[in-house]
């Protein structure tokens, strides 16, 4: 099963400490927000809106380097900007699962 | 080489902004979470590149190499492989970096811009557009930069300060001059009949006397610009 995984970060810093925390600091505050406001525009209807959202927290999902999360992301985006709700369900466990991996990141 | 980084997402900046301070030569001047901010920069201040976004919100990184009268080097970054594509139509962007960026991909992009300017070949003395551009204007209203096609423009009115570009139903007024202004229409489509009035030649309906009528609009015709005018008219 994919897991979130910090490579990539860690490759890009080269032992920058600092730098792992302030993009940490940034995936935490923001992802909870885009999510919110996922939902906030589904619930609302505005599936244009909320594949705008998707789009950004599709970025997030790449940086964890999960690709199959990513493909299903960006086919939730492309069903959104068609109207449809097609693999929500599917979006909505991977960000879950990003956001309980956040804050039990390995040091 | 300068560079200004344009990116709506803050993880996405701050990434470009650790590998440029890593690069050697590479110095970034600006930062800008959106489209609008950036241009007002790039008015005042040159810069030998742009990390740019293309997918921000309501205006993409195309529009945004559009607005600008010359553009410098650009590096897209984008997380879609299709906007590649895309690119080739404009002569301005040299590279295109898939998010997440990689280090090693961004280096060799940096290099590539870093040889164009030791060449003496600056995007910014050369300024070249992409072919669609003089078929599209963006105006600064209110802060916010609208998209018009040229097409659609019916004529064009000083007014003071002001130009009025009137199209069919709307009416937009801009804070510019009618000269700067007829630098950036189709000059094969837009003709100026008098020192107050560009008009769209494919819009004209009839010409009697000295006015042209272009929609409801009846415009003067300067003497001097009539034969003109009257050239550029598939007459019979």
């Amino acid at each position: 099963m994919e897991r979130p995984s910090l490579h990539y970060l860690k490759e890009l810093s080269c032992g920058n400490k600092l730098f792992e925390k302030k993009i940490l600091k940034l995936l935490i505050e923001e992802l909870p927000m885009e999510y919110n406001t996922y939902q906030q525009a589904i619930n609302s209807n505005n599936y244009f809106w909320a594949s705008e959202t998707v789009h950004r927290i599709k970025h997030k999902i790449a940086f964890f380097q999960m690709q199959n999360a990513l493909n299903v992301t960006e086919k939730h985006e492309f069903a959104l900007r068609s109207g449809k709700l097609n693999f929500q369900e599917e979006f909505q466990d991977i960000v879950a699962k990003i956001l309980k991996f956040l804050p039990e990141r390995p040091e | 080489m300068t560079c200004i980084i344009v990116d709506d997402e803050n993880v996405s900046r701050e990434i470009l902004n650790f590998l440029c301070e890593k690069e050697p030569g590479v110095e970034v001047v600006g930062n800008f979470s959106n489209a609008m901010d950036a241009f007002r920069f790039l008015n005042k201040e040159d810069v030998d590149l742009i990390f740019l976004d293309v997918h921000m919100p309501g205006f993409t990184g195309f529009d945004f190499i559009q607005t600008l009268k010359s553009s410098p080097y650009v590096i897209l970054t984008t997380s879609d492989q299709n906007s590649a594509l895309k690119a080739f139509e404009y002569e301005s962007i040299i590279d295109f970096l898939t998010k997440p960026i990689d280090a090693d991909r961004f280096k060799k992009s940096v290099k590539k811009v870093s040889k164009l300017l030791e060449s003496g070949s600056s995007n910014t003395s050369n300024p070249k557009k992409s072919k669609a551009s003089k078929n599209q204007l963006f105006i600064n209203i209110d802060k916010r930069l609208i998209k018009i096609n040229t097409d659609e423009i019916d004529l064009v009115e000083a007014s003071g300060d002001y130009v009025r570009i009137k199209l069919e139903n709307t009416d937009y007024k801009v804070h510019t001059s009618l000269t700067k202004l007829k630098e950036k229409l189709p000059s094969d489509t837009f003709f100026q009949v008098h020192r107050s009035y560009i008009i769209n030649l494919k819009k004209i309906i009839d010409i009697q006397d000295n006015t042209v009528l272009i929609h409801k609009s009846v415009i003067p015709i300067s003497r001097s610009k009539r034969g003109e005018l009257m050239g550029k008219l598939n007459l019979i």
